[in-house]
């Protein structure tokens, strides 16, 4: 029985040393998000969303072939 | 000549069972057992009583696996008996020449062995999983409530704590005991992986009890929401924040980088999974379409779907007599019931504080296992009051309950274990 207790002690040690390191680690955490939450608002980095992409970008289907075909045209006129 | 030996000596299936009730009974009965319970689960699944996609093909797994064992066993592990499914204890010898050996022979043998061996033992199918459910959240449920849904994702971890010491006085060592508590934090995912890194001789029964009572919060938490919450209580509606900030892709996206970079750096031992599923939410809010259907459709659904498979052909009679699982069934239970009464603490402490204003429900959602308790706590819900909506809190908190999952992952394996070599 004191085995079945030492072992219980042991792990509700454990749990003195989890318990405050998850709080800790979980709460910063959530400061973090509400910090970074804040900064990218206040830097307008919102507006990227309504900005036009700069550098390589992936195009869909039709635009990919539209310029395909615009480039072999060009070459064809050059050569 | 045609007589009944002979045909018997064909049909494999009812001859193993008369083979075991004639020298095992408990093996015969266990088997009989489980081909119902799984056809039982199947069809709970199918009814929407219990997760579907995980319930269906977990319950065909478990009833068909236990039908098919034949006069086989080329690893001399299970007595003469085995399947051509998988052998989950393939390399348990000591000798690494004979496990490489062994693991070589199932691998060209049992038909899901690659994927066990190559996706399921290596926790990777956990990441795959994790990577769907990231591209499916909005981590901007968060970024409305950060402390909200955290304080009340840390209360839902009253299960994974307090299981810790009385798994330990049930016989088992600190990693064991460990890997157990796990099952309170609710993340199927996550239990496969710390069970993979601290007790991988209970890998597959931990993993398979898990993922079990997982499908059974589904059909249980309303119970608990209802016994422990009044009526008048379930029904309080819940406003958005006052500071309620429309957040775009791209805020999210820099948030989620931010975070995932963060949560690696301070645990790096559960780092796979805070990259998977911070991956998954950055594809989503990336704007490349075809990585987010690919990940929320193909990626998800697949890797759920063996998941699940996988765990029902695991559940077969030798596994489940092993003595280790009742305390396995017992303290899982324990784990999640409070898990989910931690949760509703949190409930109530949150509304008390907000002087009325937070459903103490949205707290069971805390528990994680994304989304099954947030749509849990809305439908309860919605049953007194069908004004109210909590959903978007209670997202917020389940995404929560998942980094803090994650996080008790990391220090319990970095106080129990080793990061694997």
């Amino acid at each position: 029985m004191s085995v079945l207790f030492d072992a219980a002690y042991a792990g509700l040690n454990a749990i003195f040393v989890t318990v405050p390191i998850t709080v800790v680690v979980a709460m910063v955490s959530a400061a973090m998000i509400h910090a970074v939450a804040k900064a990218v608002v206040a830097l307008g980095l919102g507006k990227v969303d309504a900005e036009p992409a700069s550098g390589p970008v992936l195009v869909d289907d039709e635009t990919a072939i539209a310029v395909a075909v615009a480039v072999a045209k060009r070459y064809h006129d050059t050569h | 000549m045609l007589n009944i030996q002979s045909v018997l000596d064909v049909l494999q299936g009812p001859q193993t069972l008369i083979h075991s009730f004639q020298l095992d009974p408990a093996l015969a009965v266990t088997r009989i057992v489980l081909i119902v319970v799984g056809l039982t689960l199947m069809y709970l699944g199918r009814r929407g009583v219990l997760e579907a996609v995980i319930m269906v093909p977990l319950g065909l797994g478990m009833a068909t696996v236990n039908a098919a064992i034949m006069f086989f066993d080329p690893l001399n592990l299970h007595q003469g008996l085995g399947t051509l499914f998988v052998e989950s204890q393939a390399g348990v010898r000591g000798d690494s020449v004979q496990q490489a050996a062994d693991i070589m022979t199932v691998l060209q043998i049992d038909w899901l062995q690659p994927i066990y061996t190559f996706t399921f033992s290596n926790g990777l199918i956990a990441c795959l999983v994790f990577m769907g459910i990231g591209s499916l959240l909005d981590i901007g449920f968060i970024l409305q409530r950060p402390y909200t849904s955290m304080i009340l994702a840390l209360f839902a971890e009253l299960g994974t704590f307090i299981t810790l010491p009385v798994a330990m006085a049930f016989g088992f060592d600190g990693n064991e005991a460990a890997s157990i508590a796990i099952i309170g934090g609710a993340d199927g995912p996550m239990v496969l992986f710390a069970s993979l890194n601290l007790a991988k001789n209970l890998f597959v029964p931990i993993t398979v009890v898990a993922y079990i009572y997982l499908g059974l919060c589904y059909g249980g938490y309303p119970y608990l929401i209802k016994y422990l919450v009044p009526k008048n209580l379930r029904a309080i509606p819940m406003q958005p924040p006052k500071d309620h900030h429309q957040y775009t892709p791209f805020e999210k996206m820099v948030v989620a980088t931010i975070l995932c970079v963060l949560l690696s750096f301070l645990l790096p031992v559960a780092a796979p999974l805070f990259f998977s599923l911070f991956f998954g939410i950055v594809i989503r809010e990336s704007g490349i379409k075809g990585f987010q259907e690919l990940l929320s459709n193909t990626v998800l659904y697949a890797s759920t779907m063996f998941l699940g498979l996988m765990l029902g052909v695991l559940c077969d009679a030798n596994t489940i007599l092993d003595p280790q699982v009742l305390p396995l069934l017992l303290l899982g239970c324990f784990a999640l019931l409070f898990a989910g009464i931690g949760g509703l603490i949190g409930g109530y402490v949150l509304w008390y504080f907000s002087g009325g204003k937070i459903n103490p429900v949205v707290g069971i959602a805390g528990v994680s296992c994304v989304p099954t308790t947030a749509k849990v706590a809305q439908k309860v819900v919605y049953a007194d009051n069908p004004h109210a909506v909590i959903m978007p809190a209670a997202l917020g908190a389940s995404i929560c309950g998942v980094i803090t999952s994650a996080i008790i992952t990391g220090v319990y394996i970095t106080l129990f274990g080793k990061p694997p070599v």
